[in-house]
């Protein structure tokens, strides 16, 4: 399989400025019509306008049915803590703003001098004072994930969770692995004036009234979800045992890093152009845990034996790690977020928890070295798209006769995406010869037929 | 026409020498006939082929993008070669309203995989999803239209047939000009390329129509 080089941020604004016929350079030149920068600048409005109106990208996160773990209140109170932003194993600390990262919140781990921060805006520590605050959620009251995971006596799990910001629309939600429907706040509170507090198993969400950004889960979630204990104060997910939900045999499986290393003289995966795996052979490593505990490891390259406490599962298991060296690239079962590329960094479990499945924004591109998430021939759309908006900037380069040119290109081409989209969905077909086997409608969570009307 | 025929062609049309064209590189000249090709194959979806998926443990979603080393641009038709058996492609939605399945945490069976789903372009769900790993003889076969690879060697011939092959050379004459700014003459050339690339699109979606009488059933042709 060859590799086709990739297209990044600055490739593509330089390809645009040869195009457009002005001097392909990343250095600012007064004398230029266009700038690298302000090329750059459409190339991340086109991407951008091409997720949101084909909704290209689709994407599968967590909401955790956690307790709420927060340390301050304001927003400005963030650029007083010095946390490390840890990329790919690489710890860099980025000072008061760091850059947007999709789930970064939860890519920070704690080091021992720096400080953990919790994005939160939650100002109470108890359930009663909810009514009683201007604003702001929870509760929380615990600052720090050890005091989650060990010292907890009264876990309360929000019924609201913040979005992930890449979020662009809703495309499914389950909980427990079961569809969960959203539901309208006006039929919620006509049964029950107290929905957003009363707990029990999560049935429905909502959308239509604590801010775009916000879900709310319908019941409060009266059940923490499993999770797995992040050992380690930073670095890439490294092993784990117990992560096959259910089962008391875990086969862990690792392929080696996406740039194809050799491992026992025999090439792991061949890289692709997304820097996924061709299945290989596996090689076994002669690595066995037998602690049975989840473990988050630093960025070592070594398992790490973790006794086993006394509140972990019982089984001592045999992990077998599949290459001896690399990141952790695909498990049984889970699903690899906000890929193609990238590490990963964290997992949840779906046990009592609630699953979104939505389209998304593409990832931000802010370095010239930054690729694109699309594939190439999508690409050339948002060329259209730059051209377009370069050509009809006033000034010496405007050209009103391309600029429409280039629109009708792109336009053409989200109208393509979108017609692809959805005759995939429309073109649900059945075997030639046989017939559509409809199964009775499974139970759903709802009333017996025959119990009366509880009159909410 | 091969590449290295389309080539000619289009620096004749540029004035240019064949063998060592002044004003343009080979390389401009190479980069706008093989995006003028991709883009007749993805207006016409006239690219069709199958390969074979590996099958993961547990694993629902399969991320075309990753998977295959070419484009995938539609699904087709997935074949699982361990029950010889097509699969039903279905909507995610069909899963949770219980019309496969009455188990409503259909995500967690595992078994021999019957039906398929797309969740957005690439991201190909399968149900029941594989319990184990399984190697290339027990998998799937998913025929799809996608992208033909670029045309690199003089001898490459493009996909579709010769008589519309002139639609690349009139889209890399179109390209190239726009980049000299000849926008006068480019648009000539774009609305020739138009024409060429809508006679590739009746000419893949008329290719059972012309010939077809009547419907089929289980028994074969009804008439």
């Amino acid at each position: 399989m060859a590799m086709e080089t990739p297209v990044t941020l600055g490739s593509l604004a330089l390809e645009i400025l040869r195009r457009l016929g002005d001097s392909p350079s990343e250095i600012p030149d007064a004398s230029r019509i266009w700038q690298h920068t302000e090329i750059e600048r459409y190339i991340v409005d086109g991407t951008n306008q091409l997720c949101f109106l084909s909704l290209l990208l689709w994407d599968v996160d967590y909401l955790d049915n956690l307790p709420n773990t927060a340390n301050y209140r304001y927003e400005w109170e963030r650029k007083y803590f010095r946390a490390p932003q840890v990329t790919v194993g690489l710890e860099v600390d980025l000072g008061p703003d760091p850059l947007p990262i999709p789930g970064g919140e939860r890519l920070r781990f704690k080091s021992p001098t720096q400080t953990e921060v919790y994005f939160t805006d939650a100002v109470f520590t108890q359930p009663w004072e909810w009514s009683w605050m201007p604003g702001g959620h929870g509760p929380s009251n615990h600052t720090s994930r050890v005091d989650r995971d060990a010292f907890l006596v009264t876990p309360y799990v929000n019924a609201d969770s913040e979005l992930p910001s890449p979020v662009l629309q809703m495309d499914r939600a389950t909980w427990d692995d079961r569809k969960i429907d959203p539901a309208s706040s006006r039929e919620l509170e006509r049964r029950d004036t107290l929905y957003e507090t009363v707990p029990g198993d999560v049935m429905a969400y909502l959308q239509d009234k604590d801010g775009l950004r916000r879900l709310r889960k319908w019941k409060r979630p009266s059940v923490i979800a499993d999770y797995y204990f992040a050992i380690g104060l930073w670095g890439v997910l490294r092993g784990g045992a117990n992560q096959q939900e259910g089962s008391a045999a875990s086969v862990f499986v690792m392929h080696i890093d996406e740039f194809g290393s050799v491992f026992s003289g025999v090439l792991d995966a061949e890289p692709s152009v997304f820097h996924d795996f061709t299945p290989a052979v596996p090689v076994l490593a002669t690595i066995t845990v037998t602690g049975g505990i989840t473990v988050l490891d630093e960025f070592s390259g070594f398992e790490v034996v973790i006794p086993p406490p006394a509140f972990v599962d019982p089984f001592p298991l045999p992990v077998e790690l599949f290459g001896g060296t690399g990141f952790l690239r695909r498990l049984p079962g889970y699903f690899a977020s906000y890929g193609p590329f990238g590490l990963a960094r964290r997992m949840s479990k779906s046990r009592s928890n609630v699953r979104i499945e939505f389209y998304r924004r593409h990832r931000p591109m802010v370095w010239r070295n930054s690729e694109f998430e699309i594939p190439l021939h999508y690409v050339t759309y948002i060329r259209h798209y730059a051209m377009w908006q370069a050509l009809k900037h006033r000034g010496p380069g405007q050209d009103l006769k391309l600029a429409k040119h280039y629109q009708g290109r792109w336009e053409s081409g989200v109208r393509r995406v979108i017609a692809r989209r959805d005759a995939i969905h429309a073109a649900r077909l059945f075997r030639f010869g046989g017939t559509d086997e409809v199964l009775p409608r499974g139970r759903f969570a709802k009333l017996p037929r025959n119990m009366p009307d509880p009159g909410f | 026409m091969n590449f290295g025929e389309i080539r000619e062609r289009v620096t004749q049309g540029l004035a240019e020498s064949a063998s060592n064209p002044a004003y343009w590189t080979q390389d401009d000249i190479d980069t706008s006939i093989n995006e003028g090709y991709t883009e007749m194959c993805d207006a016409s979806e006239c690219h069709e082929r199958y390969v074979t998926l590996p099958q993961y443990a547990l694993m629902t979603y399969f991320d075309l993008r990753g998977l295959l080393g070419e484009t995938v641009l539609v699904p087709l038709r997935v074949f699982t070669v361990m029950t010889k058996r097509w699969m039903i492609f279905r909507h995610a939605r069909d899963m949770d309203e219980g019309r496969c399945s009455m188990y409503a945490q259909w995500e967690t069976v595992s078994g021999e995989p019957r039906e398929v789903f797309m969740r957005s372009l690439w991201q190909l769900g399968v149900y029941p999803r594989s319990p184990g790993d399984l190697d290339k003889r027990d998998s799937l076969r998913l025929h799809f239209r996608g992208l033909p690879k670029k045309m690199v060697r003089d001898s490459d011939v493009p996909v579709f047939p010769e008589d519309l092959h002139d639609g690349i050379v009139e889209y890399a004459l179109y390209d190239l000009l726009c980049q000299d700014q000849e926008v006068l003459i480019a648009f000539d050339h774009w609305d020739a390329y138009q024409g060429w690339e809508q006679k590739l699109i009746d000419y893949v979606q008329s290719r059972q129509i012309v010939d077809k009488r009547h419907g089929m059933s289980e028994e074969g042709p009804v008439f």
